[in-house]
């Protein structure tokens, strides 16, 4: 009976939209509820779907395994480097009087102790802190996302919350002008810090409890091709990093997405030198978002920061093949004004090292196509999307805890018109979804009123809203905010 | 055989005021609390059978959200009638209803059949109901109370919109030639070229 009205409804209509309250057990692997309709098909399909899911599972972590094989052979040589680089940063830090200083000192204290437990998974951390080590600002923040993603990071965390919250009893505002007043303190250092300070705040009033909108990576735990603890890092998070096998591969297109903006990059470098620090950049964004007059400026802005965090990457990989000369340069300690001169750089000799690495590469390149054409599990399936996309090298931190202040502060009559219809389309997303409680949905509603304050021209439009629940369900809030602005950027649809 | 007439409505009004709720009640008999919103439009089709007439109402069911606003001279072009939905419980969205007369009086054919609804008639109301009733009379619309939940009114509806284009349609079949009617598109192409000019027997 059930089925003839369904098949009535399939034949009479072509809606899509005739989504129909169902029991719960009646919800496909996604959560999405079946229609009475594709019973019988899912039925069918089910057990098939599951093995080629396995299948492919495999197949992905036999790739990642000889990826993270490389990974750890490089990353080795580099160990011993990062212990002093360790230490140079903890004098560095213990210099600084301000509370923050203090802290991230004692992080790093702790992170040396972390370290020799948790070796393999810090490997794509450390390469990193190799890198852009003569900096003891970025130290000072790998060691804080180190400590997130070991074993015992929520009890730790919890107690920094509770630092946080008793230095800053009177809020976010309070954490911002505390910012503010530390980067007048300590010239460069901090910015990161204080990004951090910002972003455990924000975790903890934002996002205080997702377990149940990750009832999805308990699945994903199940499938997790790493056999790790990620679970600890994607709860209770509105940003996750990539699991360490993933990070070679998110390098690997942060580089190749940047081949592509190269010639925006050169122009960053000139901007640096007028203004050293993201905040500015940020904040000029901000004005232009309030004045409403989003232009071809702002549009470049964005794309300018963007393009600095694609750098960022550069400067991490430590592409000798792209840039021959550029460990030399982070030597002699990192120079804004000499990264302009990447194409004088450009030897033969490089060239040379360039093509035959590239070689080596296809053959990769191939097997990675092959990969994702068999399909991607879904455990893995939010964080390639962002690596493709190259969401994680966009991220800009901090940006989205200043977006969503703006939309909470301001209001408006132009913000009005979208939070209207935001709140107007949140109970009607994917209704009845497991995930889509109430977390889910001010989750929901941070990411689409964040995407409409960066993105005004385009705003909120119906259907945007489906596209960020599925990326909700795949991803922690930052990284669909990245994923979305940016896959919108690249699409072409600003 | 009897001939079938079709009907083209065009169901437009604000977000969320169960434009969608009232069609899928109306055509399949069924109301989800839970509809997800319309995104462009969505088409659905009833076949009626009015006083021996057979007649298939093509309804279209467009997008709410005031972005989609632009889409709507796709739908309510050579429409036969407008279904205007507004929400009893939202002032707003009867504003709404207003701004799509004045635009289908400016912009859609000029014979098309005009429906006022005003939906969720289960809740209470925000809307002087008095008030809109004579708005619709002063249009020249008529005006229902529905509800898709408790399906209320909305048989009603949609058979006096198809009284209402039938009887029009008769009236216009009586008064202008077969030929002329409605729905019936006459191309004028360019005129043939004229014969070449004999070249012989001059």
């Amino acid at each position: 009976m059930l089925l003839d009205s369904a098949m009535y409804s399939e034949t009479s209509s072509s809606t899509a939209g005739l989504g129909r309250q169902l029991p719960s057990k009646l919800r496909d692997t996604y959560g999405f509820a079946i229609r009475p309709q594709h019973l019988q098909r899912y039925r069918k399909y089910a057990s098939i779907y599951k093995e080629e899911e396995m299948e492919r599972s495999e197949r992905w972590e036999c790739f990642l395994r000889i990826y993270g094989e490389e990974n750890a052979v490089e990353s080795s040589t580099l160990r011993a480097h990062e212990e002093d680089e360790n230490n140079k940063s903890l004098r560095k830090l213990e210099s600084g009087d301000t509370l923050g200083q203090d802290r991230a000192s004692s992080f790093a204290s702790d992170e040396t102790q972390n370290s020799a437990g948790a070796e393999q998974k810090l490997s794509g951390n450390i390469r990193e802190v190799h890198c852009k080590g003569s900096l003891g600002r970025d130290i000072a923040r790998h060691a804080f996302d180190e400590i997130e993603s070991s074993a015992d990071a929520d009890k730790q965390r919890n107690e920094k919350i509770r630092e946080v919250e008793s230095e800053d009893t009177l809020g976010q505002d309070r954490a911002s002008s505390h910012a503010s007043d530390e980067i007048e303190n300590s010239a460069d250092a901090d910015k990161e810090l204080n990004g951090n300070i910002s972003e455990v705040k924000s975790e903890d009033t934002l996002g205080q409890d997702r377990t149940s909108r990750y009832a999805l990576n308990e699945i994903q735990k199940s499938v997790d091709v790493d056999k790790q603890p990620s679970g600890i890092i994607l709860e209770a998070q509105i940003w996750s990093e990539l699991r360490p096998s993933l990070k070679t591969l998110g390098q690997k297109f942060g580089k190749f997405l940047k081949r592509r903006k190269q010639g925006e990059v050169v122009t960053i470098d000139s901007r640096q030198d007028q203004s050293p620090t993201l905040e500015s950049n940020a904040s000029t964004i901000r004005i232009h978002t309030l004045a409403n007059s989003v232009d071809v400026q702002m549009i470049k802005d964005l794309r300018l920061e963007a393009g600095i965090s694609y750098h960022d990457v550069s400067e991490v990989v430590g592409d000798n093949c792209k840039y021959p000369s550029r460990s030399e340069e982070a030597s002699e300690g990192a120079d804004a004004s000499s990264k302009g001169t990447y194409s004088d750089n450009w030897s033969s000799e490089g060239f040379k090292r360039c093509i035959e690495k590239q070689e080596e590469l296809s053959a990769e390149n191939e097997e990675l196509k092959f990969l994702v054409r068999g399909g991607v599990p879904m455990g893995l399936r939010g964080e390639l999307w962002q690596i493709f996309v190259g969401a994680q090298a966009c991220r800009i931190e901090g940006h989205y805890n200043r977006l969503l202040s703006e939309c909470g502060l301001t209001g408006s009559a132009v913000i009005e018109k979208w939070t209207n219809q935001i709140e107007k389309d949140l109970p009607r997303t994917f209704p009845g979804h497991p995930a889509l409680d109430e977390d889910g949905r001010n989750a929901l509603r941070h990411l689409l009123s964040a995407y409409a304050r960066q993105n005004p021209d385009v705003g909120y439009c119906q259907a945007m809203n489906f596209f960020a629940a599925l990326l909700l369900l795949l991803m922690p809030e930052e990284n669909a905010f990245c994923f979305e602005s940016l896959g919108c950027t690249s699409v072409g649809w600003e | 055989m009897m001939r079938t007439v079709p009907i083209k409505v065009v169901l437009l009004g604000d977000g969320r005021v169960g434009k969608t709720s009232l069609v899928l009640r109306y055509v399949n008999a069924t109301f989800s609390e839970q509809q997800t919103p319309t995104i462009q439009a969505s088409y659905l089709t009833k076949r009626l059978n009015f006083n021996g007439a057979m007649v298939t109402l093509a309804i279209w069911d467009t997008a709410g959200q005031e972005r989609f606003h632009a889409l709507g001279p796709i739908y309510y072009r050579d429409a036969d009638a407008a279904l205007l939905v507004y929400d009893i419980t939202d002032k707003d969205s009867f504003d709404r209803v207003k701004s799509w007369v004045k635009e289908l009086r400016k912009m859609a054919p000029k014979d098309i059949i005009l429906a006022i609804a005003g939906n969720k008639c289960d809740m209470n109301s925000q809307v002087d109901l008095k008030d809109s009733e004579r708005y619709a009379a002063s249009i020249g619309s008529s005006h229902f109370n529905t509800s898709a939940k408790s399906n209320i009114g909305i048989e009603e509806t949609f058979l006096d919109i198809a009284r209402r284009v039938l009887e029009q349609k008769k009236a216009l079949a009586e008064n202008v030639p077969a030929s002329t009617q409605r729905k019936t598109m006459v191309i004028i192409d360019e005129p043939p070229p004229p014969p070449p000019p004999s070249k012989c027997c001059s």
